[in-house]
């Protein structure tokens, strides 16, 4: 009896083995087995992608030039994805100096382009950025540059140690001390590769001209763009989702002009044929408090991109600038960009996000969908264009692609003094845009 | 007695299961074995065919790594400095230096990766061994070398070493151990962040695809061997923001002439610039 108990636990025994030794020997048979990526086989890591893009990728400069320790130079302009990658060469080292930098000491433009003919890296933003707000999206928490904003920037190597100079509209040039690494930031210059490039102040013949619009020595090759129909950038559902809005409890109509109104509580959107995005939502309350900067800029870019996001093609929103008014309220823009040039919409910026209480209250977006095409445009070279500004009594030499409504070019442009916001068509004739 | 006959049943078919997904199992590691041979013999001469030797220790039939990113860790960092330094004070500089000081050195660290320590009195182990004495000075701060790859640095008295990640080299985070006789006082130059922070789903080319590649750019570059050394899969990293890097997978290929790097996911080449 006791032999028996034995041999009937040792059966079971046995049964449960054989069904492990079972599973395991099928988790080792091909269709089961695990893909193997060598020893390096890292555990997936899920990001969050609830957010979209991160706001820090609005943050797109236009160029970045570089003159090594012997005086030779280069430069990454027009070029998106080169002049992204020529960034991101240098953000950890611009982040780390904007995270370091001392009290910023005003300083003569004689000093701010005496650092610039020695050893340096110059970014051309595209756009005036608060330091706080570039310092957030480099990763780092601004340093006592926060309260200022620049559209150029440069970091200077001299007597082994980094100096962080800006120019910064309407107020003059600045400098400040830092604690990046000379040793470092020279490595980095010296690696990188470019055209040559000169500033528009170093050539007699450019008087007048935005004395640090940089020349290149070779242009890149530009690529022809194209506007696709409206429709084809406007997806409903994923715009009331983008809003926020719930697209069960959402309610609709059409205006007598075509526009699609669609209304939920306080919120409202406003869909035109022509790509016309208005949103309003409610007021904030008094008690919702102010909102700081890089969070009402995040939040607008967010909003921004999600609006735009399925639709935009091959363009992609920057930052175009913010401002605040009386009541603490936060206007951002954001402009469309491809391949590293500006596309200038004859409305205006592409988006306007006004942020209060912790909330988007309103937005404006015109809604785009460009398309590259196969073939290159031919563009009259930076230098000859910059004569022509110089020609006609200075400007800032700025080449963009411009919506035509129909039709998308590529161009050089020239800011019309007389209306805000508006742009001559090219620098020989008199048409506006 | 019908509970012992089930029983006995039971027993039988899991017999015959196991004895059926042995086969199999084994089968296909025989299987798998004779490809890698049968690739292993095919590489070494197409190798042949373009005048390149295959040296005893070049493996080739292996997998590289996943791209992955990586980005800083305070609370880590503050451990592994513990670890080095022992109790100690730490000072943020701004722009994501950070100083940390105690009796037995300093440490400064940045947001780039670069790292600066001296250590006062030197570190010290029972061996004389340089790579020794560097190793558990890194072990101590729970910090990974690739401890395959020791060169000589450029000054006297110095060693390289680069830095590792899940087992394999990164070759542009290197650093530079600089001993007096039998104490080691100065490490420079750059560690890779801890934390694993996302993971890249593409696949990686594996040694096959990366020799075919090489024996193209031989050809495209005019480049001159006459012997593969060895073939390693390892990183590159590129700092992109303050305190994050991406962790790109390349293969080292050596020769009797050169070294290069080829991008694992473009099959590009690579500089291991740091």
């Amino acid at each position: 009896m006791r032999r028996e108990r034995m041999l009937a636990v040792m059966r079971r025994f046995a049964i449960l083995g054989l069904l492990l030794s079972a599973i395991v020997l099928l988790r080792q048979t091909e269709p089961f087995s695990e893909r193997t990526g060598g020893a390096g086989m890292v555990p997936a890591v899920e990001r969050d992608d609830a957010a979209g893009v991160e706001a820090s990728a609005a943050l797109r400069p236009v160029a970045v030039e570089t003159r090594d320790s012997g005086g030779a130079t280069a430069v990454s302009i027009w070029d998106g994805e080169t002049t992204q990658q020529a960034f991101q060469r240098f953000s950890a080292i611009l982040g780390e100096a904007l995270g370091s930098a001392g009290a910023p000491e005003e300083v003569s433009e004689a000093e701010f382009r005496s650092a610039l003919s020695g050893e340096h890296v110059f970014f051309q933003p595209g756009a005036v950025y608060p330091l706080e707000l570039m310092s957030e999206w480099l990763g780092i928490e601004a340093g006592e540059g926060r309260g200022h904003s620049a559209d150029l920037l440069c970091l200077g190597v001299a007597d082994g140690a980094v100096a962080l100079l800006f120019r910064e509209p309407d107020s003059g040039f600045f400098r400040c001390s830092t604690a990046a690494q000379a040793e470092t930031l020279s490595a980095r210059i010296t690696e990188f590769r470019g055209p040559a490039a000169a500033f528009a102040y170093e050539n007699p013949l450019l008087e007048g001209v935005e004395p640090y619009a940089l020349i290149p020595g070779a242009m890149p090759e530009i690529r022809a763009l194209s506007a696709a129909p409206v429709a084809e950038a406007v997806e409903t559902n994923a715009l009331i989702a983008a809003v926020g809005m719930n697209s069960r409890v959402v309610t609709s109509y059409y205006d007598a002009d075509g526009t699609l109104v669609l209304n939920e509580d306080e919120q409202t959107l406003r869909l035109g044929s022509d790509g016309t995005l208005l949103y309003r939502a409610a007021p904030a309350e008094e008690d919702e408090g102010e909102q700081e900067l890089t969070e009402a800029v995040k939040q607008a870019f967010r909003f921004a991109e999600a609006c735009v996001r399925r639709g935009s093609g091959s363009a992609e929103l920057v930052f175009a600038g913010v401002e605040r008014d009386e009541n603490g309220r936060w206007t951002v823009f954001f402009d469309y960009s491809a391949g590293g040039i500006g596309i200038l919409l004859a409305e205006g910026h592409a988006a306007e996000v006004t942020v209060d209480g912790g909330a988007v209250r309103r937005a404006q977006l015109y809604l785009r969908r460009y398309i590259w095409g196969e073939d290159s445009v031919t563009i009259l070279p930076a230098l000859q264009a910059a004569a022509a500004y110089a020609a006609l009594g200075g400007a800032v030499p700025t080449l963009a692609y411009l919506d035509m409504g129909g039709y998308v070019r590529c161009d050089w442009v020239l800011k019309n003094a007389e209306k805000e916001g508006a742009w001559r068509t090219n620098v020989w004739n008199a048409s506006y845009f | 007695m019908e509970n012992k006959r089930l029983e006995r049943i039971v027993l039988l078919i899991l017999l015959l299961l196991n004895l059926f997904l042995l086969v199999i199992v084994l089968g296909d590691g025989l299987a798998r074995r004779q490809a890698e041979n049968d690739t292993r013999q095919k590489l070494s001469a197409l190798l042949a065919e373009n005048g390149v030797e295959t040296g005893p220790e070049a493996e080739l039939i292996q997998s590289a790594p996943y791209q992955c990113g990586v980005n800083r860790d305070f609370a880590e960092e503050e451990r592994r400095i513990e670890g080095i330094l022992g109790r100690h004070d730490s000072e943020d500089l701004g722009g994501s230096i950070r100083f940390y000081r105690s009796d037995q050195g300093q440490i400064s660290l940045r947001g780039t990766g670069e790292c600066e320590m001296l250590l006062i009195g030197g570190w010290t182990s029972s061996s004389r061994s340089r790579e020794k004495v560097a190793a558990s000075l890194f072990r101590h701060g729970g910090i990974e070398l690739y401890e395959d790859g020791w060169k000589a640095g450029e000054a006297p008295n110095t060693v390289d070493l680069c830095c590792c990640w899940n087992g394999y080299p990164v070759y542009n985070a290197v650093l530079h151990f600089d001993f007096t006789p039998g104490y080691l006082d100065l490490v420079s130059g750059t560690l890779v962040f801890s934390n694993l922070s996302s993971t890249d789903a593409r696949t990686p080319m594996d040694s096959v695809t990366a020799l075919t590649r090489f024996v193209t750019l031989m050809k495209q570059e005019g480049i001159i061997c006459s012997r593969l050394e060895r073939l390693t899969p390892g990183y590159l990293m590129s700092v992109t923001l303050s305190g994050e890097s991406t962790l790109t997978p390349v293969w080292h290929i050596e020769t009797d002439t050169f070294e290069l790097y080829l991008n694992a996911l473009t099959g590009e080449r690579e500089t291991p610039e740091s």
